[in-house]
């Protein structure tokens, strides 16, 4: 079987919709760029379905909502997700509630594409958070953090077909990486966790550069001889309850890995779902390994002393062993 | 189009059914029917109808806060209107939003919104789906002077400014957004000036003539659709009730009003003297119309009564499509 | 000095007593060897004297146990101020600190992760039982688990009884005495017919019921004069003979399990007077009303398992003596008597003796002399 990275896998996920689809476009800033990642859908479908737009971000999706009320099937790029807060009048007050707001008569089957997570370069405030947190409690939106090329490939094809506003979330770090990806069709579906590596001593979630940094954390555990279950939401808005509840059941532990601030992430919602849903599996205090609480800082040595580290995910599991 | 002595007739019949309704409804806040602000468009209603009027079906139209006539002329029935005002159930599905951004997908007219000035970027985004799927639909973008101050104004108006969108913004300039007077919140005198900012034809209406408003907007209208980009008509105008009811604060006095209804002229009032000048419209035809609203308005009365509240339940329903 | 009046050691095997009863007041005068107080064994209920004369003072509360040895009253001599209970009597770290009671309240509060107090909940643990080891002295399921498996779960169809009292006395008893001595029984057989008969006769001529036990103590007496090594003790590497016989009867209690009261100088005593004793003691058995000379001192034991229906036995020795006779039931068996089948009464007589320093031979010529004291009754005086 063939590999892909993360980013072209995102690609041809998008390129074999708007081949089966002629009402899926795309739109975002320097798309006509050649060498841009979505300049070969340029080249393919023509200006008209890969529009180069100005720097107009709220105007982009506020447009791409008005063009699913006419029919069709936008996929926004924002290019990186610091920019998102701009569009969130359009995203939360709009895409979210158009269903709603129609009765169910009409909806809002957009994507919106955008990049997220410190690079490890230490490139600055604007150009490394991870803002997942902004969207997941709104009522209406869908919110994926894919940490595999597979998934990502699948998800994207998945969150496309879906007739609701998808925020599809990408690592910068996983561009890169490398996964086989099968020719044929196939589709991840949206609200479904994957347990990526099973274990018994202790529930690990966490989403996209953390999941991979959890696997590691994993690896060098066993060896310890903690055997750590590491659970991968994929999509966090609707989030799959019943997986994480599972695993929790199993393992009677949790520490959940997320690189956002820590107050009022993910990691609340999914330890408060384990408290309502199983709180008498809990054999220890429920662990969160995130940013203390900070903007990312610009160069390295502070960027990596913010953003949780393999070994942060280590030690957090230990404490609760 | 050239105007019929019917079309004529059929406007002034669609003015006043609108200014009756509105009318109407500001009779009836005062019981507690009414669930909702009340945003009357009296003094106004030669915009919406003279610009909807003579619209191919397939066009869609984005209605201002002050939108009742473009509903009317739409063709939306009074009685829907002030059931949904009711907040009754007409259809089988419970749209859960306000009369004044109701999205209405059978007649054409896209959602709005609560927010001043982000619809004009959903408006948009329909024209830019018209252009993508080339099917010759124009749309209509209503919204107040308050609006052309906002973000989405100026990046909307270069989205369709750069890709030749079949868009008609129409500035229904009232001289005041909830309080606050244009003269001291917009830079220009002429809205229409702003147009030039983006290279865009624009036209000022200086009277509330009906006629006039629908033959800029034909223009407008014709351009669009062969392909020639937006317009930006501004219809000077003037509010002659509060902004939201009768009992809402009302900074504006008696003398001013009237100064300005003199000024730019009695919608209605005008068209009626104009057509009986000319014999299109006689005593006995006036007193039909005016029986034929009156009873269409109380019909509206009851159906909204009758009509029955929707369940409970259907605030959980539509969240997602 | 005031003198000082301790838990007795009234046993071999007793570590602590309770004291049940107060029979003086504080300030009161005693006389010496006059009763002070009533304390309880595992095994009695006793009195305890007071070793001196003068004003009787306790230092400890009513109901409590206390070690043996340590102090119990004080007898305060004439020209001596009462003494001040809390200095001379306190025993260290009894030391109580009110301030820790209140984080005591609060430490009180068991903390447990829900999942420990689930398995809790479903074996019926109380929570304070179970040791901490988890974060913050949380019990964690680990803990849990650890208590189940020191503390397996009683089920439905086990009944647990722990072994303390008198049964722990026991226990202890009969293990250390056959950790101490190498312990073989001989049996042999014994003809009760002609017993019978006698006793029947002794009956219907108005005198006492002597109880089959009473002949059996008698016979043991008379041959312990022929086998005196059987009446002796093993202590500290030297065989103590003792020349008087105090016959010890198992008793069974239905409720307080084994005694044993010890007919003194049975040797002494005739048919008659043996049989008075020990009916008498055999009551006072059952009804908790021996003293500790009646259940000390014994030199040899006789338990009767036929008593209880046993047919056979390999008795076991009550320390310090070093022989024991277990009677099986008397029942009537074909045996030969000159080459001919007979029906006879029988009885097994099984002695177990401790071979550290008893032979055989003398063993079982000692149960052939008992044999044959009963098997001819009129040699029995």
């Amino acid at each position: 079987m063939r590999e892909l990275t993360f980013s072209k896998a995102v690609y041809e996920a998008i390129r074999e919709e708007m081949e089966r689809d002629e009402r899926v476009f795309v739109m975002g800033e320097d798309i006509a760029w050649p060498g841009n990642k979505w300049r070969g859908l340029r080249d393919e479908f023509g200006e008209n379905r890969a529009l180069n737009t100005p720097i107009s971000e709220s105007a982009m999706v506020g447009a791409g909502v008005g063009a699913a009320l006419n029919g069709m099937r936008p996929i926004v790029d924002i290019m990186f997700a610091d920019l998102l807060p701009i569009c969130h009048d359009h995203l939360s007050n709009d895409a979210a509630k158009i269903s709603y707001q129609y009765g169910g008569e009409v909806s809002c089957p957009m994507v919106i594409t955008a990049s997220i997570g410190a690079t490890g370069r230490g490139i600055g405030p604007h150009h490394s958070q991870s803002i997942e947190s902004y969207f997941l409690n709104v009522a209406g939106l869908k919110v994926v953090m894919p940490s595999t090329p597979y998934d990502a490939k699948g998800l994207m094809k998945a969150a496309i077909r879906d007739d609701n506003p998808v925020i599809f979330l990408e690592h910068k770090r996983l561009r890169g990486m490398k996964d086989t990806v099968p020719e044929e069709e196939y589709i991840v579906p949206l609200g479904k966790a994957d347990v990526k590596k099973e274990g018994n001593d202790v529930t690990i979630v966490a989403t996209a550069y953390m999941l991979r940094l959890s696997l590691d954390a994993a690896k060098i555990l066993q060896k310890e001889g903690i055997s750590c279950e590491v659970v991968d939401p994929r999509t966090l808005l609707p989030l799959d309850e019943d997986t994480i509840i599972d695993s929790v059941k199993k393992t009677s532990r949790l520490v959940i890995v997320q690189e956002s601030p820590k107050a009022y992430g993910y990691g609340a919602e999914i330890a408060a779902i384990v408290a309502e849903n199983a709180l008498e599996f809990l054999d220890a205090p429920v662990k969160r390994v995130a940013n203390p609480g900070t903007p990312v800082p610009a160069t390295a040595i502070l960027e990596r002393a913010v953003i949780p580290s393999l070994n942060d995910i280590v030690k957090s599991v230990k404490e609760i062993i | 189009m050239k105007l019929t002595d019917k079309d004529l007739i059929e406007m002034y019949r669609l003015m006043l059914l609108t200014r009756r309704f509105e009318d109407k409804t500001e009779e009836l806040l005062p019981t507690g029917k009414l669930f909702d602000f009340l945003h009357t468009c009296v003094g106004q209603e030669h915009i919406t109808v003279g610009a909807v009027y003579g619209l191919k079906k397939e066009d869609l139209v984005m209605p201002s806060l002050r939108g009742r006539g473009a509903f009317v002329a739409k063709g939306v029935p009074v009685k829907t209107i002030l059931a949904v005002m009711f907040g009754k159930q007409v259809g089988s599905t419970f749209p859960k939003e306000c009369i004044h951004h109701l999205g209405v997908p059978e007649r054409g007219i896209l959602v709005g919104t609560g927010l001043i000035g982000s619809d004009i970027a959903k408006a948009t985004g329909a024209a830019l789906a018209a252009k993508i799927k080339g099917t010759k639909q124009v749309v209509l973008d209503f919204f107040g002077d308050g609006a052309s101050n906002r973000g989405d104004f100026h990046e909307s108006l270069n989205l369709a400014a750069i890709w030749k969108l079949p868009i008609v913004y129409i500035c229904e300039n009232n001289q005041t957004a909830m309080s606050t007077p244009v003269s001291v919140s917009t830079s220009v005198e002429d809205i229409a000036d702003r147009a030039a900012g983006y290279g865009i034809p624009s036209v000022v209406i200086r009277r509330n003539d009906v006629i006039a408003v629908h033959e800029a907007v034909q223009k407008a209208v014709k351009r669009a659709r062969e392909g020639g980009g937006p317009t930006l008509i501004e219809c000077k105008t003037y509010r002659w009730y509060p902004h939201a009811g009768p009992l809402s604060r009302e900074k504006r006095s008696v003398e001013e009003i009237e100064e300005w209804k003199r000024k730019l002229g009695y919608p209605i009032e005008d068209l009626k003297k104009q057509l009986m000048e000319k014999t299109i419209l006689t005593e006995h035809m006036v007193e039909e119309i005016e029986a034929r609203v009156e009873e269409e308005i109380k019909e509206a009365v009851e159906f909204a009564e009758k009509t029955p509240f929707p369940s409970p339940e259907e605030a959980l329903k539509h969240v997602y499509a | 000095m005031p003198v000082k009046v301790a838990m007795p050691q009234i046993d071999l095997f007793m570590a602590e007593g309770t004291i049940t009863e107060w029979l003086k007041q504080d300030g009161e005068t005693v006389e010496a060897e006059e009763p002070v107080a009533i304390i309880e064994t595992s095994k009695i209920v006793v009195e305890v004297e007071s070793p001196a004369s003068g004003t009787f003072y306790k230092t400890q509360p009513v109901g409590s146990t206390v070690s043996v040895g340590e102090v119990i009253a004080l007898i305060v001599q004439q020209d001596e101020d009462a003494p001040v209970i809390s200095e001379v009597i306190k025993s260290p770290g009894v030391e109580e600190k009110p301030s820790e009671r209140v984080t005591e309240a609060i430490d009180k509060r068991v903390l447990a992760s829900p999942l420990a107090k689930k398995l809790a909940k479903q074996h019926d643990i109380d929570l304070a039982q179970i040791t901490r080891s988890g974060h913050g002295g949380v019990i964690t399921k680990k803990d849990v688990l650890v208590y189940l498996k020191q503390n397996p779960v009683e089920r439905d169809d086990e009944e647990i009884i722990p072994l303390t009292g008198w049964r722990k006395v026991m226990a202890d008893r009969m293990h250390y005495s056959l950790q101490t001595m190498a312990q073989l029984t001989t049996i042999t057989e014994a003809d009760f017919t002609e017993l019978i008969k006698l006793r029947k006769k002794l009956i219907s001529e108005g005198k006492d019921r002597i109880s089959f036990t009473v002949f059996i103590v008698k016979a043991v007496t008379q041959a312990l004069k022929e086998y005196p090594i059987m009446n002796s003790s093993l202590v500290d590497g030297k065989i103590i003979i003792k020349n008087y016989h105090n016959i010890g009867v198992a008793v069974a209690r239905e409720k307080q399990g084994l005694i044993v009261p010890v007919i003194h100088r049975a040797d002494e005593k005739s048919l008659t007077k043996l049989n008075q004793v020990l009916s008498e003691m055999v009551n006072n058995a059952r009804t908790g009303n021996l003293s500790i000379k009646d259940v000390t001192g014994g030199t040899f034991t006789v338990t009767n398992v036929g008593s209880l229906g046993g047919t056979m036995s390999t008795p076991i020795i009550n320390p310090p003596e070093s022989a024991i006779l277990g009677v099986g039931a008397i029942t009537k068996k074909p045996v030969v008597v000159d080459d001919e089948i007979v029906i006879r009464s029988i009885a097994y007589l099984c002695l177990s003796y401790d071979h550290r320093f008893i032979d055989g031979a003398p063993a079982i010529g000692f149960l052939q002399q008992i044999k044959q004291f009963l098997q001819e009754p009129k040699l029995l005086t």
